[in-house]
């Protein structure tokens, strides 16, 4: 279960949550709203990235903010920017090292990134780029999946391979998006964000 | 605006930025040591002098020499990207312009970036010569050439390292790094031609033999690997970095040769100050990548402390080479590492505390030390 509790956020000198409570424990959740409303932010949070200015964030009951709760995140976001200078290949050693886990080579295939191993990350396509974001997410099989437009540049079979993760997928999964969650789930719960603040 | 003034244009570009950054290592070098900019700038036109001579002594033109090629090599790598126009590229390309127009601009850009350091090894070549055709009616022809070579040597080397600098990826890790670190012992015995013949075959051979390259394999791991990749795909600041310590114990080291033994310690104590602060100062490149890739880097289950562990006991791990040099050098006695050891660690204390003003810390601890000795 995520919680936002009392949070209060400034960005830009523009206030983007003030006092703001949320608990998310549906196992799909679509966040939207227009430009600026504070979708990413949002996500970042949750993933214990940008710490609020009040208020606090946890995941089943453990502040986000603590190292350890990121073995249970993953966050797909064009803000999280991956180190530029690794290849492909590097980078998904050192993240799965990281996390102790090991490269899905299913995903891999999925994702058509095993031509690009030993391509540097700075060198990656819009696309490709967006893959590799999606894979070092989900590469430990976090329970809390967090993922930002994760659409956004992705070709039609990428698209497919991302509806079949998403479906397939057995944590809670946050995505923030303009486009309707295409994957087959019987429970979406929809949050509609404005512009300063609320649902 | 004709072909020669756009490149003009972008060359004077790229120049805005990266003066920015050198008016501010000029502001803090001249709070630091008020005296220390003079003799930088005024380091070439002692260099010339010593460098055309032929009466000098060998040990000393060696060193000379190395420190001014260095310094032009390190100058014109500096504007590489401005006198190519690097970032416009893709543009520049499209133009009709003949190859041989665009190489005779990029000629221009370079002799123009060069500037007084090439302009001065080639006035004096003039000089030289004009004042060696005279002669050579009344002197022997290989006296004369024994007197023109240093001048000839000085301005076809500064030539080639300008032009390489610019035109050539490969570095010169031969004739600029190890061939003038291990002659030195030797280069009495040898004349000022054998010298430049043995540096000029040098060059030949780095031109051949690739550079070892620095395989990291997967033996590093981790954040180490992290920060490594991250210098090796961008080692313009490390390279700097030792440019710069090398430039420093160039110029100290023909300094400490010529001071009495009294002062010598002063100067090593003044080395052990300078190239601890120099080294300490590559915290700031991964205190910059931590920042850079802040979300990413949160986003691992690593705690802030022991990523901050792990960046400056790699920062320690990089002055190891460094350290290798001066004790090859042999200039420290052993209240000199000492030193070395606490300036190092107050400036890792300042960039770590007070970025902005890290020099006040060794600074404090230097006052301290010279009022407790």
């Amino acid at each position: 279960m995520l919680e936002f509790k009392e949070v209060s956020q400034q960005y830009q000198n523009r206030c983007l949550f003030s006092d703001f409570s949320l608990v998310i424990d549906e196992p799909r959740v679509l966040i939207s709203g227009p430009n600026g409303s504070g979708k990413t932010t949002l996500l970042l949070m949750a993933a214990g990235l940008v710490q609020p200015d009040s208020g606090e964030v946890s995941f089943k009951k453990h502040s986000v903010l603590n190292p350890d709760s990121k073995k249970s995140i993953g966050i797909s976001a064009s803000k999280v920017n991956l180190p530029g200078f690794f290849t492909v290949q590097e980078l998904l050693d050192f993240h799965s090292r990281q996390f102790n886990c090991s490269v899905s080579e299913k995903w891999l295939e999925q994702f058509s990134l095993q031509d690009y191993l030993n391509t540097k990350v700075a060198d990656l396509s819009l696309g490709n780029y967006k893959k590799l974001s999606l894979m070092t997410a989900t590469i430990h099989q976090p329970d809390l999946l967090l993922l930002d437009e994760p659409a956004n540049g992705l070709d039609d079979k990428a698209r497919v391979a991302l509806n079949l993760l998403l479906s397939e997928y057995s944590g809670q999964v946050v995505i923030a998006s303009h486009e309707a969650l295409a994957a087959d789930h019987h429970q979406v719960r929809h949050i509609q964000l404005q512009r300063n603040t609320s649902l | 605006m004709n072909y020669w003034q756009f490149r003009l244009c972008l060359y004077h570009e790229s120049l805005k930025q990266w003066l920015d950054s050198i008016r501010q290592m000029s502001l803090a070098i001249v709070a630091l040591f008020p005296l220390a900019l003079f003799a930088l700038v005024f380091f070439p036109f002692l260099a010339w002098g010593v460098m055309a001579e032929s009466e000098t002594n060998n040990d000393v033109w060696i060193h000379t020499m190395w420190g001014y090629l260095l310094f032009v090599y390190s100058w014109m790598v500096m504007q590489r990207d401005g006198i190519l126009g690097v970032k416009h590229s893709l543009y520049i390309n499209s133009l009709a312009v003949s190859r041989s127009k665009k190489d005779w601009c990029e000629l221009g850009l370079i002799l123009y970036g060069a500037n007084l350091l090439i302009l001065g090894p080639l006035v004096i070549f003039l000089l030289l010569s004009k004042y060696g055709a005279g002669q050579v009616i009344n002197l022997p022809f290989g006296y004369v050439i024994e007197k023109l070579a240093p001048a000839t040597g000085l301005l076809l080397l500064c030539t080639y390292y300008c032009i390489s600098a610019v035109k050539v990826r490969r570095l010169p890790f031969l004739s600029l790094l190890l061939l003038p670190l291990f002659i030195g012992s030797w280069a009495q015995e040898l004349t000022k031609i054998q010298c430049l013949v043995l540096w000029c075959v040098a060059i030949l051979i780095e031109r051949i033999i690739p550079m070892p390259s620095i395989g990291i394999g997967t033996w590093l791991k981790g954040s180490y690997r992290l920060f490594f990749q991250a210098d090796m795909a961008s080692p313009r600041a490390e390279g700097l970095r030792l440019v710069a310590l090398l430039l420093m114990l160039i110029m100290l080291r023909a300094m400490f040769n010529g001071v009495p033994i009294e002062v010598k310690s002063n100067v090593a104590s003044f080395l052990s100050f300078t190239s601890a602060l120099l080294m300490a100062s590559s915290l700031f490149n991964t205190q910059a990548l931590c920042r850079q890739y802040q979300y990413y880097l949160t986003s691992l289950p690593i705690s802030k402390f022991k990523l901050q562990i792990v960046s400056i006991s790699y920062v320690m791990l990089k002055a190891l080479p460094g350290l290798i040099l001066i004790a090859y050098l042999d200039i420290f006695e052993t209240q000199h590492w000492v030193l070395w050891g606490l300036f190092y660690m107050a400036s890792l204390l300042g960039i770590l505390y007070l970025p902005k003003w890290f020099f006040t810390f060794p600074v404090i601890s230097a006052v301290l030390v010279f009022i407790c000795t």
